[in-house]
């Protein structure tokens, strides 16, 4: 605040202080002046009376004794009367006995030739009094006394001492009003500077200091209080705007990771489509040869090797695609049990080595002499071994090589699956595992997977407890797959029953019940050259009618039946008399666990997914003892 | 100021000196009461008046012991030596006057006559033998007043004189003494000539 700011509270407070004083005094110097100029009036007229009523006395022998020369000194002595201008005694009988003037006898003419009453009278600045001489009762004569009337040269010297007065007295004013005003302007100032400096700043923790009583510590504690309060405000506004903006890029980074996964997805599905159709060709063609040159033994199995093998794929992708799902979802289980890494090679071998021997690629195999005991699913870690081999043939050039290797570190089977393969950039290591991700988009298609078998093998690693890492020197350097399991020391207390006992010595009375005359035909005529006596049928009332004269051991049944649906059939054959002796599989297209638990509910035994491998026919024809055992 | 001429006649002096001077002693009174208007008064006769109200006046500005008077109140004695005129006029002067709350008496004596206690005793005449016989044969008059020259030695108290035509008079602080008679310090502010002391 400027000091010189004539709006500013300190002139203005300075200002009534000293208008206040001019009124009060200009008012007290008026009326002063006014009853001194009466006063002085009164006080004037008096002191000339009283000097002519002297005179008189003084001059009373001098008129008795007609002594006009003494009378004549008697009025001498009003020389020393400044102010009294001339002066006359007049006989009784009217006549001037004797005069006296300031200036001399030259301004006789102004005194009176004649008395008149006793009186004053005022006029023309000058004072003048008549008053009686009495002696002894008598009247003698008159005494006339003329004086200056100042009373102008009074109220001015008067007004003159009142003005430096009253100069001094503002003077004064404004100095005790300029330390006065301080104690209200000081805060005033404060408040206003903090005011401006929170302007300037936007720094709402400012506070105007200092502890004032009144309205003035009133106002700076409400000033203060509206500074934290706005503070508080500013702040809060503040933090929700950050909690705001990372919202925002949360959302952003949300909305980008489902514009990749949208991407990723219809590329899934690009490669999808195209990965299922890729064995449709050769399973065509093997058709085609069969159709035409069916009397050519060579030529129909090769065309059959080259179907199944096509065929054998397209169910690996879609089985793997049911996994992955199942894991999604929650549903997926795992049989835990002691298993030996040696079968679990074996399983895997048996499903990928016809694969790596198609590439062309060289196949090397290095493991522990020693059985190592794992804790888990057979199934699934032969799954967990076989995806990491087929992945290696896929993405290797053709003659290359394949290397699996086994070692026991401590209490972890360390499994290295490594290959002289394409090999994966370095931002690659972790995303290959990913779902969707493929390691390039602009490889030939027939290297082209669906980006499901590391996923999962990854997911059914981290099931296990373990752990898997993929290592490469970089592109075209080949890549190596690390997949570290707990091992279990104990020695297994039970020799584990071969999974796939694939000899059978029994024949069973097996009923087949499906709408796909040629599935159900093949598999009916593979099973009768095995031995067994198969019963076959397209809809649902026709296998119940054969179940009940045919008393199967086995009844592979679709869900999908004309006329009765596989629930109901299944339901149907249970309610026969011996029914409860069958072994009732349902052959379904849908492998929800949800589909699982109706057939189960409507009395199956077991649960198989389209399309149907003969092997998993063959693998359930040897469990027969087991499932009976468990029955009674 | 009436000035006074010098080479004027003393009659015509004297005449322009009456009427003032009558005025000025009798003032409150109708005017001229002593002086016949139109008709001036002769110049003795004047003189006789101005000092006849000079007499009257003189009682005004004196004191008398306590012991001059016989009775509280009483009143003031004027005896008056060898003038009738005098005596007349004074008579006339104090008639229902009254000085210092006292009434005035006026007793006219001859020279030879034995004299009453008087307050004032005025011997007229120039004759100073028959002035200081008479003032020794008052022994109990207390302001005394002469007109003849030398009327101061002679143990008077007051003495008329004539200067420059006016009626003055000289006065004998003394004699005042002697007598027991205080005269007003007023008085003496316009007596001619105050003797005191040897002088």
């Amino acid at each position: 605040m400027s000091m010189h700011d004539t709006g500013s509270v300190r002139s203005k407070l300075i200002l009534m202080a000293v208008a206040t004083t001019i009124v009060a005094l200009v008012t007290a110097a008026v009326a002063m002046l006014v009853v001194d100029a009466r006063s002085a009036q009164q006080i004037w007229v008096d002191d000339l009376s009283t000097q002519a009523d002297i005179i008189a006395n003084v001059a009373a022998p001098a008129v008795s004794f007609n002594d006009s020369a003494s009378a004549a000194r008697n009025l001498a002595v009003l020389r020393v009367r400044p102010q009294i201008v001339a002066g006359a005694i007049y006989t009784n009988s009217g006549q001037r006995f004797a005069t006296w003037s300031r200036d001399g006898a030259a301004k006789d003419g102004s005194i009176p030739l004649r008395p008149e009453a006793a009186g004053h009278r005022i006029e023309r600045g000058e004072l003048t009094v008549f008053r009686p001489i009495v002696e002894n009762g008598e009247p003698l004569g008159t005494v006339y006394l003329r004086s200056r009337y100042g009373l102008f040269d009074r109220v001015m010297s008067y007004g003159a001492i009142l003005g430096v007065v009253m100069l001094g007295a503002l003077v004064i004013a404004a100095l005790v009003a300029s330390r006065l005003q301080a104690s209200i302007t000081r805060p005033l100032q404060a408040v206003t500077q903090v005011a401006r400096q929170v302007m300037l700043r936007r720094d709402f923790t400012l506070r105007v200091p200092g502890r004032e009583k009144g309205e003035i510590g009133v106002l700076v504690e409400a000033f203060n209080d509206m500074l934290a309060e706005i503070g508080r405000r500013s702040d809060a506004l503040q933090a929700a705007n950050r909690t705001l903006e990372h919202e925002m890029t949360v959302r952003e980074r949300a909305e980008q990771a489902l514009i990749v996964a949208d991407r990723r997805k219809d590329e899934f599905l690009a490669t999808l489509a195209h990965e299922l159709r890729n064995p449709l060709a050769p399973i065509r063609t093997g058709l085609d040869i069969l159709r035409i040159r069916s009397g050519d033994a060579q030529a129909t199995q090769r065309a059959t090797d080259i179907m199944e093998r096509q065929l054998r794929q397209m169910v690996r992708l879609v089985d793997d695609l049911l996994d992955v799902s199942r894991i999604n979802t929650g549903k997926f289980t795992i049989k835990m049990g002691r298993v030996e890494l040696k079968a679990v090679v074996n399983d895997a071998l048996e499903v990928v080595r016809s694969y790596i021997e198609l590439h062309g690629h060289e196949l090397v195999i290095d493991l522990p002499d020693r059985p190592v005991f794992l804790h888990g699913d057979a199934t699934r870690l032969a799954q967990i071994l076989s995806n990491l081999l087929n992945n290696a043939a896929k993405y290797t050039n053709r003659g290359g090589r394949v290397v699996l290797s086994a070692t026991v570190e401590d209490k972890t089977l360390v499994l290295e699956v490594a290959d002289t393969g394409i090999g994966l950039a370095p931002d690659m290591l972790d995303s290959v595992f990913e779902m969707f991700v493929q390691v390039d988009s602009t490889l030939e298609r027939v290297n082209a997977g669906l980006g499901v078998g590391l996923s999962l093998a990854r997911k059914l690693v981290e099931l296990h407890g373990g752990a898997i890492q993929a290592y490469s020197e970089g592109l075209g350097q080949g890549s190596r797959f690390v997949v570290r399991l707990p091992i279990v020391v104990d020695p297994e207390p039970i020799t584990k029953p071969t999974p796939a006992a694939f000899i059978s010595t029994e024949s069973y009375r097996i009923l087949l019940a499906d709408d796909n005359v040629d599935f159900v035909n093949s598999i009916g005529a593979l099973l009768t050259a095995m031995g067994h006596s198969v019963v076959i049928t397209h809809n649902g009332p026709d296998a119940l009618a054969a179940a009940a004269r045919f008393c199967p051991d086995y009844a592979f049944l679709d869900i999908g039946l004309p006329h009765m649906s596989g629930y109901d059939l299944a339901r149907g054959i249970r309610n026969l008399p011996t029914g409860a002796m069958t072994v009732l599989i349902a052959v379904t297209g849908w492998g929800q666990e949800k589909d699982r638990q109706l057939a189960f509910e409507a009395g199956f035994d077991h649960h198989m997914v389209k399309p149907v491998r003969f092997e998993q026919i063959e693998e359930i024809l040897g469990n027969r003892s087991i499932i009976k055992k468990l029955r009674t | 100021m009436t000035r006074i001429l010098p080479h004027r006649t003393r009659r015509l002096a004297c005449r322009a000196l009456a009427l003032p001077l009558a005025l000025a002693a009798v003032g409150t009174r109708a005017a001229g009461r002593g002086a016949v208007p139109g008709a001036a008064p002769d110049a003795p006769a004047l003189e006789r008046r101005v000092k006849a109200a000079f007499l009257y006046k003189f009682l005004g500005y004196a004191e008398f012991p306590a012991t001059a008077f016989s009775e509280a109140g009483g009143a003031l004695q004027i005896v008056v030596v060898g003038s009738d005129d005098m005596a007349v006029e004074l008579a006339r002067i104090a008639a229902g006057r009254a000085v210092a709350g006292r009434q005035i008496a006026v007793r006219q004596v001859r020279a030879d006559e034995p004299l009453p206690p008087a307050h004032l005793l005025f011997v007229a005449g120039a004759d100073v033998e028959r002035a200081a016989r008479v003032l020794r044969a008052a022994p109990g008059a207390f302001l005394t007043v002469t007109e003849c020259d030398g009327g101061l030695r002679l143990g008077s108290v007051i003495n008329f004189r004539i200067i420059d035509e006016r009626v003055r008079f000289d006065v004998s602080l003394d004699a005042a003494d002697r007598k027991n008679v205080k005269l007003s310090s007023r008085l003496l502010t316009v007596a001619n000539r105050v003797q005191k002391g040897g002088s």
